[in-house]
């Protein structure tokens, strides 16, 4: 029976049937501890249980400040002759739980005590107490393992959902800023917090995206993938419509420009939506250095996005089609190197190419001391007999070593993905037809971007549809304090601050 | 529909993927860095055409060779070449065409009107005249590259750089021939077979695709000055009464001024060359820090320079062709005397004036 | 749902609208325009294409004048509206035939370049067949994405411009003289054959009702848009001039491609192999233009939610189109036939739509 299911079971007032009841569902569940306490009733000793889950509870709070302060309790004097029991609003009194709530049905009983928390049922009541009990052994904060700056916030977001929340809210110490609690999966019950700034976020979008978040149909979240594919339009895209971010000084910062933030219990990356194709080259190091060198490392991220692209096309169709291109002085080494390699250059660059992609997800594959080995090693040592084995010629090997380097500048490692996706049809258009393949293969992939938008915003904005506003902060981004003005992702006519005149 | 759309988008990419028709990779590609035309020794009609190319292939007894065959023209030529060499030919990266003089003097415009046509001539290869026949050049192993072409392209633009010859492209030629009122005019080379060197210093003049007349070292010079071509380079002038001692400039720079003027029918063309220069050698011991001599300097350099360019424009009268281009500033100022067919007779009954104008600027850092 | 700025899906943006207008004049007739404008009025073609642009300027904004008075209706609704029903669909009809044959010609043309300078042993109908592919993936999204690809685009029409400068040392400009010198009657003359490279604009009478802030001073950006492209045109065929010569220019098929390889380039060789990469990312985007013309008419004309489905459905007959000419001559004479066309649905419809305008409101004021 699913939880949801259990939501609509209430709790009867007899304890013992709530005990078998629960027993039954919670059969061969040996994490969930059934313990009874007995304390001093009214009239007689007062039966009651509480239940949690070992691994997710404090023990040691849960010593101190429920079953202590029972197990101690000495009645008053004064007896209430009335009452065979004591009422629950007596109970709470007792218990030196910080957040004490009502329960009345099976299900939240059961999702209490799997998000760690206690729940204590006293005979005689149609409702149990759920006691804040929780404390498992977490992950400490840690800088982030994948968006290192040099300068800047060193913490990255962990597993632990209320941690990431708290860093979120020491950066944003504003009521505006919203962090809206859902639930998602039937069977794995995952926490997830929509966070956004109430006055700036743009509440259409807003509505849009709990509305999707609530239409979710799946059984088991584990991480913010699941939930990625449910939310966006284009899944077929190579291009991410969503981006991930593990630095909450990056979330923050995009919660002031109106976007929208989606925390998943258990993952320690927070979703960021609407995107624009050019927020992915951009990295919170842009802000803290110089402007001008902010704006240097911006351009050359994009510079590497189209040699990662186009370079081995471009060598392909070079090769194989344009050799009039080439500089003399050039083009007899290239022929030499290329005479002894039996394959034609389109064979060679897919062969080559697809060895760099093996190399990669081996090196990610291992543990990382014996990865990065395996990455260099590998490289070299694969690069060097390819040459000497005469299956590649020491320009490609060169052309694939730029290409692999400058598929990394995306500051993020999941939207490098696309860049890798791409080479491939351009490598194969380039040797059909040439530079001709590659302007098509090029258009294909603009105007496919071009068609993409996300959540609503267009893809490309503000390169197309243009927005002069909007571009002090794309490619290229102007001193701080000409940015007044928040995108349009926000909420219309939004502005960071009043500008004097 | 749409999946059947992404089908046949599919069904035709995998029938392009089976053939590419263009393809031809860089190994198999006779790569062609120069072409030499001759008059066939065989048969004066016909033309020997030589092509040179790298051998590519390591262990290979020749890093290049050269392929000769006989045929009226290029275009003819491409074929015969072809069935000689094992790879396809490729004329992209063909950097230097060179002409024999015996062949230049019969007229060379038959030979290039194949590299025009073809889209993947590169339009920027240099033409050259050589003394001797161009398959001798093209054998010739230059001492410091690899490749003649390489060597002449370089020797050529150094030349030029020392205003000693033009730099004639396959499109500068086909613009001056096909442009009235200029003459193209390429660079000569001398090539001493037994000493197994080269002087490029000369320019060969010619009219419509026929070479006419060859100038040689001060003249060429001049030529380049009335052209406007003044780069750099220097000028030696004996100095009046004093055999011993010379004066020589060195060329920064400078420019040409034409004017033209009718009057009563006779066409007057005023040309003023305009040269900066440096003082670079003067054997005086005379100190030299004075208004008055450096003036003197200008006098005498000037006045050598005058002489040469007017004997530089006599001797283009003497052949009736306007290799200059004064032709173009006629036709600008005054089209309604230009008549295209007949520019030569009227350049010949133009009254020519080119004057110098030497501008010392610096004089050297002692003396 | 767009949440983005005012406007709806298969709307476009005033900013996109003048772009459009640019990128859809650049296009194929760049290539050819100063040798056809030359052998008209030789050095002054310049001048032709200038004066041509300021009376292409007018026409606009005649144009934008009378569209702009049916802000709420689509092109064939104003037609009908201004010129009655049968004559509206006759015009519209006509227009969608025009447009898909000026698309066939173009992609024709567009194949025959590309198999020119890049393939040239790859079929025609392969390059054809890719080009329609491309050309229906552009536009089966709908106006809003093209108009925004073109923005994209817009951004490397910069680097094309500025390719225009590259001959600069190679230019004389003594061939642009006598200004005015090949009279006021040739250059009139060359006006006719230079409208042909600005043909396109009419598109701005089937955009315009998708505009969706129409309070912006559209009428002024949309003349400065055609003043630009004048600029731009009038600087090219001047450059041109100036390194050709009035007599080589009209010797050479697409005196763009080759001005640019005029000169050599210090990493790659071969510019114009570049050039036209360029020139094929806004060759694509005007055949993709000038084919939604035809889907959003048709649209239009059935009353239909999407024009994707055109897209699909025109394919096999732009396809045919741009296969029926056998060689390049025939494809330069359906090039003008398609021309003439031209100069009924720019100049022509514009004009007949203004001053029916005009009658039309004289008459409600009398009333």
């Amino acid at each position: 029976m699913l939880i949801d299911d259990l939501k609509r079971k209430p709790l009867s007032k007899d304890i013992n049937h709530n005990i078998t009841e629960l027993k039954n569902i919670l059969k061969d569940c040996t994490d969930v501890i059934f313990r009874e306490i007995i304390m001093d009733g009214p009239i007689k000793p007062q039966r009651m249980m509480i239940l949690y889950t070992d691994g997710l509870v404090d023990s040691k709070n849960i010593n101190e400040a429920i079953i202590k302060p029972l197990n101690n309790y000495s009645p008053p004097n004064k007896k209430p002759r009335i009452l065979k029991d004591y009422p629950i609003e007596d109970i709470k009194r007792i218990i030196n739980v910080n957040e004490i709530e009502e329960i009345d049905n099976f299900g939240d009983i059961l999702q209490q005590i799997f998000s760690g928390n206690t729940v204590l049922f006293l005979h005689g009541s149609k409702e149990a107490l759920n006691l804040d009990t929780k404390g498992w052994a977490s992950r400490s904060i840690q800088e982030p393992s994948v968006e290192n700056v040099t300068r800047g916030p060193r913490e990255g977001f962990t597993e632990s959902i209320r941690e990431n929340t708290a860093m979120i809210r020491r950066k944003i110490k504003d009521p505006a800023l919203k962090i809206k609690e859902m639930n998602v999966g039937t069977r794995s019950n995952t926490f997830l917090f929509v966070i956004y700034m109430d006055d700036i976020v743009n509440q259409v979008l807003l509505t849009r995206v709990i509305k999707k978040l609530q239409e979710i149909q799946i059984d088991s979240v584990f991480s913010s993938g699941y939930i990625e594919e449910f939310l966006e339009k284009y899944t077929y895209s190579p291009f991410p419509q969503m981006q991930l971010t593990e630095r909450p000084d990056k979330a923050c910062a995009n919660l002031m420009e109106g976007k929208i933030i989606i925390l998943l219990d258990g993952v320690p990356q927070a979703l960021i939506l609407p995107i624009n194709f050019f927020q992915l080259f951009q990295s919170p190091e842009d802000y803290d250095e110089r402007v001008i060198f902010g704006n240097l490392t911006r351009l050359i991220r994009h510079i590497g996005f189209i040699i990662a692209i186009s370079l081995p096309a471009i060598y392909v169709a070079l090769i194989s089609f344009h050799h009039e291109m080439v500089p003399v002085r050039m083009i007899v080494d290239l022929a030499q190197n290329r005479v002894k390699v039996p394959f034609p250059p389109v064979i060679e660059a897919l062969l080559m190419e697809l060895t760099i992609e093996l190399l990669r997800e081996a090196s990610g594959r291992l543990p990382s001391t014996i990865g990065q080995t395996i990455g260099i090693v590998g490289a070299i040592v694969t690069g060097e007999a390819a040459i000497r084995a005469n299956m590649a010629s020491p320009t490609m090997v060169i052309v694939v070593a730029i290409t692999a380097i400058a598929s990394y500048v995306l500051p993020h490692y999941s939207t490098t993905f696309p860049i890798r996706l791409l080479r491939f049809p351009m490598i194969i258009m380039a040797s059909l037809f040439g530079a001709f393949g590659i302007t098509i293969t090029w258009t294909w992939i603009i105007i496919h971007m071009c068609g993409l938008d996300s959540f609503g915003y267009p893809y490309l904005s503000p390169l197309a549809p243009l927005d002069s506003d909007l571009l002090n902060d794309a490619a290229i981004r102007r001193p701080l304090w000409k940015l007044w003005k928040r995108p349009k992702t926000a909420r219309k006519n939004n502005v960071r601050w009043k500008k004097e005149k | 529909m749409k999946k059947l759309l992404k089908f046949l988008t599919l069904f035709v990419a995998l029938g392009l993927l089976t053939s590419c028709w263009d393809a031809k990779n860089l190994e198999e590609l006779l790569i062609i860095y120069t072409v030499g035309f001759d008059v066939s020794k065989e048969d004066p009609e016909k033309l020997s055409i030589t092509v040179a190319f790298p051998t590519i292939i390591e262990g290979a007894p020749k890093d290049k060779a050269e392929v000769t065959t006989q045929s009226p023209s290029l275009g003819g030529g491409e074929q015969n070449l072809q069935n000689k060499v094992y790879r396809e030919i490729s004329y992209g990266n063909t950097r230097v065409v060179i002409f024999s003089e015996e062949l230049a003097r019969k007229g060379i415009y038959h030979h290039i009107d194949s590299m025009l046509r073809e889209p993947l001539f590169p339009a920027t290869s240099r033409f050259v005249i050589v003394n001797t026949r161009a398959i001798d050049l093209i054998n010739y192993d230059p001492p410091m590259s690899l490749f003649v072409s390489e060597f002449l392209f370089d020797a050529v633009r150094q030349s030029n750089r020392y205003t000693a010859v033009p730099f004639t492209t396959l499109r500068n030629f086909n613009h001056q021939l096909f442009t009235d009122g200029i003459e193209p005019a390429l660079p000569y080379i001398v090539y001493d077979s037994e000493g197994e060197s080269i002087t490029i210093n000369c320019i060969a003049l010619f009219f419509e695709d026929r070479m006419v007349d060859i100038i040689r070292d001060d003249m060429a010079m001049a030529f380049m000055l009335l052209r406007g071509e003044v780069n750099h380079g220097f000028i030696t002038a004996p100095l009046p009464e004093d055999d011993k001692h010379h004066l020589t400039i060195s060329l920064t720079g400078g420019h040409t001024k034409i004017k033209t003027s009718v009057k009563d029918d006779v066409l007057y063309i005023n040309q003023e060359v305009i040269i900066n220069a440096d003082l670079s050698e003067f054997t005086r011991v005379d100190s030299i820090f004075d208004a008055a001599m450096l003036e003197s300097f200008e006098k005498i350099m000037e006045d050598y320079l005058d002489d040469l360019l007017s004997t530089t424009i006599e001797r283009m009268k003497k052949n009736r062709c306007d290799n200059i281009g004064y032709g173009l500033h006629v036709r600008a100022n005054h089209p309604d005397f230009f008549e295209k067919d007949e520019w030569c007779c009227l350049f010949l009954d133009a009254v020519v004036e080119a004057k110098s104008d030497v501008r010392i600027k610096k004089v050297g850092i002692s003396h | 749902m767009v949440l983005y700025g005012k406007y709806k899906d298969g709307e476009i943006t005033p900013i996109q609208s003048y772009i459009i207008l640019i990128s859809i004049m650049i296009g194929t007739g760049i290539l050819g325009l100063s040798r056809i404008v030359a052998a008209v009025s030789r050095q002054d073609a310049w001048i032709s294409v200038l004066v041509n642009g300021i009376f292409i300027s007018i026409i606009m904004a005649i144009m934008v004048f009378t569209i702009s008075k049916f802000k709420e209706l689509n092109f064939l609704e104003y037609v009908c509206h201004l010129l009655s029903k049968p004559v509206g669909y006759t015009i519209t009809i006509g227009f969608i035939a025009y447009s898909i044959l000026a698309t066939g010609t173009i992609i024709r043309f567009v194949s025959e370049m590309i198999g020119t300078w890049f393939l040239p042993i790859t079929p025609i109908y392969v390059i054809s067949a890719i080009t329609v592919i491309t050309t229906i993936y552009m536009t089966r999204k709908g106006l809003t994405v093209l108009a925004r690809f073109n923005e994209v685009i817009a951004f490397m029409l910069i680097p094309f411009a500025l390719l225009v400068f590259v001959s600069y040392t190679e230019l004389n400009f003594v061939y642009i003289k006598p200004i005015g010198g090949s009279g006021i009657k040739n250059i009139m003359a060359g006006v006719v054959p230079s409208f042909y490279a600005f043909g396109g604009y009419e598109i701005m009478m089937i955009v315009y009702p998708y505009i969706s802030n129409k309070k912006k001073p559209i009428l002024k950006y949309s003349v400065l848009s055609m003043l630009l492209v004048t600029l731009f045109y009038g600087g090219t065929v001047f450059f041109h001039i100036a390194l050709f010569g009035p007599d080589e220019i009209q010797r050479v098929l697409f005196p763009a491609i080759n001005y640019i390889g005029a000169v050599d380039f210090p990493l790659v060789e071969r510019m114009e192999i570049f050039f036209t990469v360029f020139w094929s990312f806004t060759v694509l985007s005007t055949v993709a233009l000038q084919y939604m013309t035809a889907n959003i008419l048709l649209q239009s004309v059935f009353k239909n939610d999407k024009t994707s489905l055109y897209a699909y459905i025109l394919s096999p007959i732009v396809f045919a189109i741009s296969l029926i000419p056998k060689n390049t001559v025939d494809v330069a004479e359906m090039g003008d036939q398609v021309g003439r066309l031209t100069i009924f649905f720019s100049m022509i419809l514009p004009l007949l739509l203004f001053f029916t305008y005009l009658i039309r409101k004289r008459r409600a004021i009398k009333k």
